[in-house]
């Protein structure tokens, strides 16, 4: 790599977490001084391998990584004196369900699936990851409703 | 680097996604990326088949992987045959900068795996409806990159081209659209550009 400003940051691996009992301390000295630069990542995003995103300050960042590795919430992408990356998974915003009996609950997961929607099951709650609007995602629901009554919550999440 | 960069080329059946292939493996032959390609037809392998009798590119970086099935379901739900295809290149070709994967064509819900690919071109035409962007299906919409190929037959088709590209520009709120033309080639070369910049990270030779 050469150090031209115009080239990104090449980001290849992950080097550990910032959780991670010998990172923790060297990066919390270093978050001190200001050495520390996020990135964040939407969490439909961070099945990706590769992507081109920019820092916290702004630094143009080009993340490849090998294709075992996934990036988690936390995972340090660079590490060198005076600089430390760090992935930030925004789990983002949810839409959250709850059906209002067995029937409704078989026939809204049944529909959400079909839409391929990311969904997590909190309890009796549905929680659908939102990769668009929230109103968008309740006018997709709006004929489902008919026959799978549901109640929408706050996000709570 | 870490492996080949791996990217989806999806759309409807017929907007140019062989099309488009064949114009990129042209500029690829001229600058020396190492590249391989996966298609996808639903029983045949006539677009793999097609690509060689291409002659831009060896005939044994071509694979094709019968779906069988309806198309997104093997760059969607289970994408493990494209997996595989991909892994076996990249032994078989260690210097491989990147796989292109053509999907099988199918309808504008169509979206890859982001399990499979890195990043994804969703290709649309002129001819297909100026009314497209605007229906919002998802692979419009959620691609890194939509393509709008066969500007060349907007005449023809009564299509008022940059309103229809105003319209998908709108649609995808500041996310990337281009325009092409691959009977002539135009647009090629800035596709190619994207794909440097967003996911293979190298410059051009000067
Ligand atoms: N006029 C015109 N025809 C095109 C263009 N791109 C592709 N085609 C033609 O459209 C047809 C379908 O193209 P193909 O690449 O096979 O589409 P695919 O099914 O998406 O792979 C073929 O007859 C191509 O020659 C274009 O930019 N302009
Ligand atoms: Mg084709």
């Amino acid at each position: 790599m050469t150090g031209r400003a115009s080239e990104p940051l090449l980001l290849t691996g992950i080097l550990g977490h910032a959780r991670d009992a010998g990172l923790h301390e060297r990066l919390h000295a270093m978050e001190h001084r200001g050495e520390v630069e996020v990135i964040a990542i939407p969490a439909a995003e961070a099945a990706r391998r590769r992507l081109r995103a920019l820092t916290d300050r702004g630094r143009d960042c080009a993340i490849a990584l090998d294709r075992p590795a996934r990036l988690s919430d936390g995972a340090v992408l660079h590490l060198s004196e005076g600089l430390a990356i760090v992935a930030r998974i925004d789990s983002g915003p949810r839409l959250r369900l709850r059906p209002a009996s067995v029937e409704a609950a078989l026939r809204l997961g049944h529909c959400c699936g079909n839409l391929h929607w990311k969904v997590n099951f909190a309890g009796d709650v549905l929680e659908v990851v939102l990769d668009g609007p929230r109103e968008a995602c309740l006018e997709r629901l709006r004929d489902v409703a008919a026959y799978a009554p549901f109640e929408v919550l706050g996000d709570g999440a | 680097m870490s492996g080949a960069a791996r990217i989806g080329i999806g759309g409807p059946v017929g907007s140019g996604k062989t099309a488009l292939i064949e114009r990129m493996l042209e500029a690829f032959a001229a600058d020396g990326t190492e590249v391989a390609v996966i298609t996808n037809d639903l029983a045949t392998d006539e677009d793999a088949e097609r690509l060689r009798r291409g002659g831009r590119l060896a005939p044994e970086r071509i694979l094709a992987v019968q779906a069988g099935a309806c198309p997104h379901t093997v760059i969607r739900e289970d994408p493990t045959l494209n997996m595989a295809a991909a892994d076996r290149l990249e032994r078989q070709f260690p210097g491989l900068e990147l796989i292109l994967i053509e999907s099988g064509g199918d309808n504008l819900a169509s979206t890859f795996s982001l399990d499979l690919v890195d990043y994804w071109l969703f290709v649309i035409d002129v001819a297909g409806g100026d009314d497209i962007p605007r229906k919002r299906g998802p692979g419009v919409l959620q691609c890194d990159l939509l393509v709008i190929n066969k500007t060349d037959l907007a005449p023809h088709v009564g299509v008022d081209f940059p309103a229809m590209l105003a319209t998908a520009q709108a649609a995808r709120e500041g996310r990337p659209v281009i325009a092409s033309d691959c009977r002539r080639g135009a647009g090629v070369a800035e596709v190619i550009a994207r794909l440097r910049r967003d996911v293979l990270f190298t410059a051009v030779a000067p």
